[in-house]
């Protein structure tokens, strides 16, 4: 900030004002006192050394009228009581020079300035007096002054002047700095307390008054003005803090799940609001019709501990069922009876002289009473009070229904996942049992076709063949049901190795090699040279990729088959492409939701269990992956999955 | 000219013996000129002194007839200097009064306001100064002349022409000397009784 009077403190400029006064003032009289002596002086010179010319004259006239230098040199010699005359110059008749005389040369020394010399001198003052004797000018005298006296009394003048100056400053300065405080210190006061309180926050500061003047009257106005945003402040504050309790009670009541806990620091924080000593929440119990104390603040453990227990049937409480019936508060106080049970039946100990009695209705029915109560006054519970209430009551209303019809989804939920359990554990033991003894039936249909028991004819070969086939249909299926069974069940479970994907590719490739040649489609695989090493189930992962490529294969009638893998972003990504009959977006779907598969018809002619897909997304998942397919009918198929390389194992 | 051929030589001591005779005569003549001169240059001095002292003397308002009147100076047998006094008051006022010059064959000065007395002349001094109510300035010749009884005296100092005055005759003579003219006389140490 640049330096300016205007931003000098308070202080500084109370005790520069008079300073500058003084000293402005001072110099003003001073020079106009100086300019008025200077003046006067001169003056009075001039006038002084008229007189002494025109005395000299006088007295020489005598002198020149006899043209006596002795007696003109006797007269003129008296000049040297003037120290202040210079020369003096005495001309007799016909203006002839009589007698010179000259303040700096000794009296027989020859004149050393001519008149001519002395006149251009400046500084000097010249008085010249014709010398008039009977009325004819008989000769004149010329008297030169310097004017140093006055010089040295102007000197004088000005260093008096200047001390005078300096010594009223000094008393001047000492008096402002001690008499500024009386001006300065209650505005200092106020600005420091405003800005403590600006700093600080805390609007409880106040300045103090120390005098009766106009910065007395501004610090008081400071002060009251300071009441009055104190007070704005607490109301503020009241309301904000209603407001935050309000937002919370509604944010509260929307969360259904530990009603009770939640309910309880709602009423908490609703007592707070609404200034009232306790708060209780009563639920009508849907069967038995009875109404108990749900949750409750401002009671202590002995009161709450009595109001818990009370079960009220409502149709004993004539003052209750006044309640549900009209659907408006009803405040109880001593012309009309506090039901002693919602008091826990203490109704002559506990001193409570004012109960309302909020009725909650959700949906239209009555579900249980808010009950607010005080000891020493009805007072707080006013119409506000009532209104606020109300509007909590309809509130926790809602959220009591919510929590129970949830409580009742709830309950209906966990029977059907016990049953839906039973079913898969039910599958699970099938399967195992439908599998033992197909193994046998497989088993010895090879042993039959390799004819060990003797020479099979051809014909039954060709039967056995197709038994066998069923027969592995069969198990496929089983076997699938099983995984998707214990899929459900819970049951299955990842046995992670480390593993190369590269191999993983190239095992499932050269198994299905084969079955590609016979329906005469190629099958390649491109695999990224650098893949690191996985980490995950190789068993599990290896069943996905033969699923993938076996339904390519199963519905790829010519073309090829490709098989891509690479790595990016720690995920594997494996991509199975195929020029096969695609799949309609619909369907699309739907593929990977258990017993589903493309359209029916093709199904039928390809086989298949439709729980392949399933089971590869679920071990994907289980990997921590994703899979997805993009298809086109009639153009092909392309699924593709990502699992991180390194499986954290999630279960699901 | 007819004296084309006289050589230079001889003209030239023709010129100086010329200027010889000439100044021979001068010189004889000057010195007489000169003995007459100074006598009556004195007077010219004392004329003029006389017509001076006229500025710083006043008389009693009764020495007049007139405010008008002339001051009269008288000169006893005295015609060179008379005539001097003349030239030198010829048209000149003192105080607003003309001035004028009589002759004095006896010693009568009634109507005179001041009397010249020239030479010693001592015995006529002594009988002013002896008559009571004659107020006249009287100037003598001499400084004896103030011994004698004479108001103003001169001499001759350092060949200044200067005076005396006797300030107790001039009270006598109810004459009032202006103390201007007193500073530049000398003042008579006793003055002499009549």
């Amino acid at each position: 900030m640049p330096f300016s009077f205007r931003n000098l403190s308070v202080r500084r400029k109370l005790t520069v004002i008079p300073m500058v006064t003084t000293t402005v003032t001072l110099a003003v009289a001073g020079l106009l006192y100086l300019t008025f002596d200077f003046f006067s002086l001169r003056r009075d010179l001039k006038h002084d050394l008229g007189l002494l010319a025109e005395t000299l004259g006088t007295t020489s006239e005598a002198a020149v009228i006899f043209n006596d230098e002795a007696a003109a040199t006797q007269i003129v010699r008296s000049l040297s009581l003037k120290p202040n005359v210079v020369a003096a110059f005495l001309y007799g008749t016909n203006d002839q020079l009589l007698i010179e005389y000259d303040r700096d040369s000794t009296p027989s020394a020859a004149i050393s300035r001519p008149a001519a010399t002395l006149a251009m001198t400046s500084g000097l003052l010249v008085e010249e007096r014709p010398i008039v004797v009977n009325g004819q000018r008989a000769g004149r005298i010329v008297i030169y002054a310097d004017q140093e006296e006055l010089r040295a009394r102007l000197r004088r003048a000005a260093t008096i002047g200047a001390l005078v100056v300096l010594v009223s400053l000094a008393i001047g300065l000492l008096l402002s700095s001690t008499l500024q405080r009386l001006i300065s210190e209650p505005v200092v006061h106020l600005a420091d307390t405003s800005r403590r309180i600006s700093e600080d926050k805390d609007y409880s500061v106040r300045a103090t008054v120390t005098s009766g003047d106009e910065l007395g009257v501004l610090t008081q106005a400071f002060n009251e003005m300071l009441d009055q945003i104190e007070s704005r402040d607490r109301a503020l504050t009241r309301l904000s803090s209603n407001v935050q309790q309000l937002y919370k009670l509604s944010t509260a009541m929307q969360e259904p799940l530990s009603l009770v806990d939640h309910l309880a620091h709602v009423l908490e924080s609703a007592r707070q609001v609404v200034a009232i000593d306790r708060l209780a929440l009563w639920v009508l119990s849907s069967d038995t019709r009875q109404l108990m104390a749900f949750a409750g603040a401002g009671y202590d453990e002995e009161d709450w501990s009595l109001v818990r227990d009370v079960r009220i049937a409502i149709t004993e409480s004539r003052e209750l069922e006044d309640v549900f019936s009209g659907g408006v508060p009803v405040l109880f106080h001593e012309d009309r009876p506090i039901p002693s049970a919602l008091l826990g039946h203490r109704s002559s100990t506990s001193g409570v002289k004012c109960l309302l009695a909020v009725p909650m209705i959700a949906r239209g029915k009555p579900i249980g009473v808010l009950t607010a109560d005080n000891r020493e006054t009805c007072e707080q519970i006013q119409r506000n009070t009532a209104d606020l209430l109300q509007i909590f009551a309809s509130h926790a209303a809602v959220a009591v229904e919510n929590a129970r019809l949830f409580r009742e989804l709830e309950e209906k939920g966990s029977q059907l996942e016990i049953a839906s359990r039973h079913k898969s554990q039910f599958l699970a033991n099938m399967s195992h049992e439908l599998r033992t003894p197909l193994n046998a039936i497989l088993g010895y249909t090879e042993l039959i076709r390799d004819q060990i028991y003797g020479q099979v004819p051809a014909k039954i070969q060709e039967v056995l063949e197709r038994v066998e086939i069923s027969g592995r249909n069969l198990l496929g299926l089983i076997n699938h049901v099983l995984d998707l069974s214990k899929i459900e069940a819970g049951h299955l479970t990842l046995s992670t190795t480390d593993y190369s994907m590269r191999e993983l590719v190239h095992v499932a490739v050269a198994s299905l090699e084969s079955l590609a040649a016979e329906k005469g489609v190629q099958l390649h695989a491109r695999v990224s040279p650098s893949l690191p090493t996985g980490v995950g189930d190789e068993r599990r992962l290896t069943q996905v990729l033969l699923n993938l490529i076996g339904n390519a294969i199963k519905f790829t009638d010519h073309g090829e088959i490709s098989v891509e893998a690479s790595s990016s972003n720690g995920s594997f990504c494996v991509a199975i492409s195929d020029t096969g009959a695609g799949i309609a977006a619909a369907d699309r779907e739907r593929i990977f939701e258990p017993f589903q598969q493309g359209d029916s018809s093709s199904t039928k002619q390809k086989g298949g269990t439709g729980l392949g897909l399933p089971i590869a997304r679920t071990i994907v998942e289980m990997h921590g992956g994703r899979i997805r397919v993009e298809s086109e009918e009639g153009r092909g198929s392309r699924f593709e999955f990502t699992i991180p390389i390194r499986a954290d194992l999630r279960r699901d | 000219m007819a004296r084309d051929h006289v050589p230079e030589r001889h003209v030239a001591r023709t010129w100086a013996l010329a200027m010889c005779r000439i100044a021979t005569v001068t010189v004889v003549l000057g010195t007489a000129a000169i003995a007459r001169a100074q006598v009556s240059q004195e007077y010219a001095l004392k004329a003029q002194a006389l017509y001076n002292f006229l500025l710083f003397v006043d008389w009693p308002d009764d020495a007049f007839p007139n405010p008008a009147a002339p001051i009269r100076l008288c000169v006893l047998d005295a015609d060179d200097f008379a005539q001097t006094l003349d030239s030198v008051v010829a048209n000149r006022q003192v105080k607003g009064r003309s001035v004028t010059v009589s002759r004095l064959k006896r010693l009568d000065v009634d109507g005179c306001h001041a009397l010249f007395v020239p030479g010693p002349a001592s015995e006529e001094l002594r009988q002013i100064a002896a008559s009571k109510n004659v107020e006249v300035l009287t100037v003598g010749d001499t400084v004896e002349c103030v011994r004698k009884g004479a108001i103003i005296g001169f001499y001759t100092d350092r060949n200044r022409l200067r005076f005396e005055i006797n300030p107790e005759a001039a009270a006598a003579a109810k004459l009032k000397i202006s103390s201007k003219l007193l500073g530049m006389a000398r003042v008579s140490p006793a003055a002499v009784k009549p």
